[in-house]
């Protein structure tokens, strides 16, 4: 708790010295020129925010000084402006925005409100967003659509303001659009969604003028329910493997990371037998390529070392079919895929991804002859153990009594020095090994435990939540609970609040300090919304028993003048506890 | 909202969705913590993570999200046609692109805007299994629970579910039960404190 404090005192402390620092700079923001990409045909710029700037006044700024560069001016009349971020926090680039329509007479207030909704929820908000409002490099991605070869554009914007229905096209250029029917729901060429622009904001529930008689509308009839399962007597567990990668920093390549080993075991025989087998990278060339600053042969041993696991993963396939790399949605997954392009077509490759830009599972499908010269069908998925477990391997072997993982990572194995050192190299070989068995040894135990007390089997999930789900509705849940229609949905994520952080005083003296036992479990207790069974669409005139009610409402506040305000509103994706109306 | 009344708080309803109750988490938490409150070892590390994963994935958004694997050279069809939430660069000449595939809340006004795009979104229709109304009740309760803490003038400062007070609470809140406040300092005080906003 004290930690906590030290933290957000030094965390304040940081924030304004950096402030200072970079005031002195004289620029709030630095762009580059504009780079044309050739393959992709984009400008693209690339911005440093000097003076930690907050999001829109960043953009402002941005956009302002985009719509005065000539390069970008005479790019084209149309266009389509996308901006990534880069920041510490999230892997890769995130969108700041997604890809909007501007022309070189748009204006920021356009374009900012076509983005601000976005901007608000993806990036603000602190409880569905990821929180940021400072980001501290930009990549400005601009196409010219004048230029762009898409019938389906110039028919577009022929009808700009006609029936979109034409801006669904069933069936067009190589996209694998599902059929018609695949739309159910919405009818598409109504153009419901995108025609009626109604306002986000304010009461656009009320703009059609459904009566509570058309609740039936809003509640999902057909089948959309979270559903009890029944669990089956008896599961078969699949078998999986476990991998592991080991890395080094390349000093002399600006501290390019590399695998050095790929490790991987899984068993025969009913989990009776263990395999491990380690696939490390030629090291004796390793320190030559490295000694001639050959970086294109370090790749082509970095491809190898990945081909060699690929081999043996293609010839073990019979004995599992899901992989567990505890921690894929940090680096090990970026070098697997990253590994398993150089060596499978891309389309072959399938990956879902998180919002934070964090790989959830890598799937490799493809048809393979084996040495016979039949045709077999392969599919292998990678998945990531740690969301399933969210703790370190070495809390997961505690928590699972597993005695494995006996030595730690020692710094110097991240040097290519080490492949001198026969005893430190072995230590690291052994360190290696242990991991990706303990690994394995704690998801086989894990399996056990939870098909013998819930069914079900670990290696079929992909998160924690949706084990628990998965649980809940096998074990606990004996009613259909309604999955909600979008306008309710969208009605109601407007009252969904995180917890409030106060400060009444600054400083205190002899303080007492309680928690609530399970604050949010207790919550859960309490009685669920579960149907909808009435909408009133005006309060004021019908006849509601306030007392009696439960639901969600929108309502005009008039706040008492307190220091110690209880109701939380959103207020450009930041949640406030105002005063006053 | 009612407990917001009895603190002078004046609400003026405008319109509402009225619901049916129902207990649908209590024999879930109850299992659970009884694992936790009684086990060590897997047992209690199993209780406490299905006890605090379950009710956010409720508050999922109802929007659907695909990923595809592009080189790119096909970067501008997707640019023209889809809408992209995230661009990852996987090597030189490979992307791997985040793509709304349906319309939910505010892409609905990106998509709007984005008319002379011909845009491809696939099911309009959501299929996420997810109840925001359970999710928001929730956290709801939570902060309910809070009030009667937050506004004792011994209250200094507040957290999602802890208090640091100025005098000591009344022993029959203090327990070990679920709701109840547990003494985190047992017994001793803080001598002196600052907080800090972030």
């Amino acid at each position: 708790m004290i930690k906590k404090y030290v933290i957000k005192i030094f965390k304040n402390i940081k924030f304004i010295i950096s402030r200072i620092i970079n005031k002195m700079e004289q620029n709030d923001i630095t762009m580059s020129q504009a780079v044309y990409k050739e393959t992709g045909r984009y400008l693209i710029y690339t911005v440093v925010n000097n003076n930690m700037l907050e999001i829109k006044e960043l953009l402002e700024l941005v956009y302002n000084q985009l719509q005065s560069d000539k390069t970008f001016l005479n790019f084209g009349e149309k266009k389509v402006i996308l901006i990534n971020a880069e920041t510490p926090n999230l892997n890769g680039l995130p969108c700041v925005h997604p890809n909007v329509f501007i022309t070189n007479n748009t204006t920021f207030e356009d374009y900012y409100s076509k983005i601000r909704y976005y901007i608000d929820s993806e990036w603000l908000d602190t409880n569905v967003g990821y929180g940021i409002d400072v980001i501290k490099i930009l990549h400005i991605k601009i196409w010219n659509l004048d230029l762009f070869k898409n019938s389906n554009i110039t028919k577009n914007s022929l009808h700009l303001n006609k029936n979109i229905s034409s801006g669904f096209p069933l069936k067009s250029n190589g996209f694998p659009l599902k059929s018609s029917n695949s739309y159910s729901g919405f009818p598409l060429n109504s153009g419901f969604p995108l025609n009626s622009g109604f306002p986000l904001n304010n009461g656009f529930l009320l703009s059609k003028g459904f009566h509570t008689s058309s609740v039936s509308f809003i509640i999902n009839k057909n089948g959309n329910v979270i559903k009890p399962l029944k669990a089956k007597p008896f599961i078969e567990l699949n078998n999986f493997a476990t991998m592991d990668i080991e890395t080094i920093n390349l000093k002399n390549f600006n501290n390019l990371q590399i695998p050095i080993v790929i490790s991987s075991t899984h068993s025969i025989d009913n989990n009776e037998t263990k395999t491990t087998k380690l696939f490390i990278i030629d090291h004796i060339k390793l320190k030559l390529f490295i000694k001639n600053n050959n970086l294109d042969s370090i790749k082509l041993l970095v491809i190898n070392l990945w081909k060699e696991y690929y081999d043996y993963i293609i010839v073990n396939n019979n004995n599992f079919k899901v992989i567990f790399a505890h921690n894929l949605g940090s680096f090990d997954g970026l070098f697997l895929y990253n590994g398993l392009l150089n060596i499978v077509d891309i389309k072959k490759l399938e990956t879902i991804i998180d919002q934070k830009n964090k790989f959830i599972l890598i799937k490799y499908k493809d048809n393979i002859r084996n040495s016979l010269g039949d045709e077999k069908k392969l599919e292998i998925v990678w998945k990531d153990s740690y969301r399933i477990f969210p703790v370190s391997l070495e809390g997961l072997c505690r928590n699972f009594n597993i005695i494995g993982k006996l030595s730690k990572y020692d710094n110097n194995y991240n040097s290519i020095e080490m492949f001198d050192n026969k005893s430190l190299f072995d230590k690291f070989l052994n360190y290696s090994k242990q991991d990706v068995i303990a690994l394995f040894d704690a998801l086989h135990y894990a399996q056990v435990i939870y098909n013998v007390k819930y069914k079900v089997d670990i290696t079929k999930i992909f998160s924690t939540s949706t084990l628990s789900l998965l649980i809940f509705r096998q074990s606990f849940l004996n009613v259909e609970i309604p999955i909600l229609k979008r306008k309710l949905d969208n009605f109601i994520r407007q009252s969904y609040y995180g917890g409030a952080t106060d400060y009444y005083k600054l400083h205190g003296r002899d303080l007492h300090y309680y928690d609530v036992n399970s604050l949010y479990h207790f919550a859960m207790c309490k009685p669920m919304p579960f149907k909808l069974i009435n909408y009133y669409r005006d309060m004021s005139s019908e006849t509601v028993n306030f007392d009696d009610f439960f639901g969600f409402c929108k309502v005009e506040v008039e706040a008492p003048d307190t220091l110690k305000p209880i109701l939380p509103f959103k207020h450009e994706g930041k949640t406030i506890f105002p005063i006053g109306k | 909202m009612k407990a917001a009344i009895k603190l002078g708080y004046k609400i003026k309803l405008l319109s509402g969705y009225e619901f049916s109750k129902c207990d649908l988490f209590n024999e879930y938490v109850e299992h659970f913590y009884t694992v936790k409150k009684n086990s060590v070892g897997s047992s209690r590390f199993i209780a406490k993570m299905h006890l605090n994963q379950l009710y956010g994935y409720f508050g999922r958004k109802q929007e659907l999200i695909k990923t595809v694997n592009i080189k790119e050279n096909e970067l501008e069809d997707y640019l023209a046609t889809r809408i992209i939430k995230s661009i990852i660069q996987v090597n030189d000449d490979t992307f791997t692109l985040l793509l709304y595939s349906n319309l939910h809340g505010e892409m609905i006004v990106i998509a709007n805007l984005n008319k002379i795009l011909s845009m491809k979104l696939e099911d309009s229709y959501n299929n996420i299994k997810s109840n925001v109304a359970i999710a928001s009740a929730v956290t709801a309760y939570a902060r309910i629970h809070m009030i009667p803490f937050k506004t004792l003038d011994s209250c200094y400062y507040t957290d999602t579910d802890s208090v640091f007070l100025v005098k000591p609470l009344d022993n029959k809140l203090i327990g070990k039960e679920l709701g109840l406040m547990k003494d985190e300092l047992d017994g001793k005080i803080i001598t002196e404190g600052y907080f800090f906003r972030d």
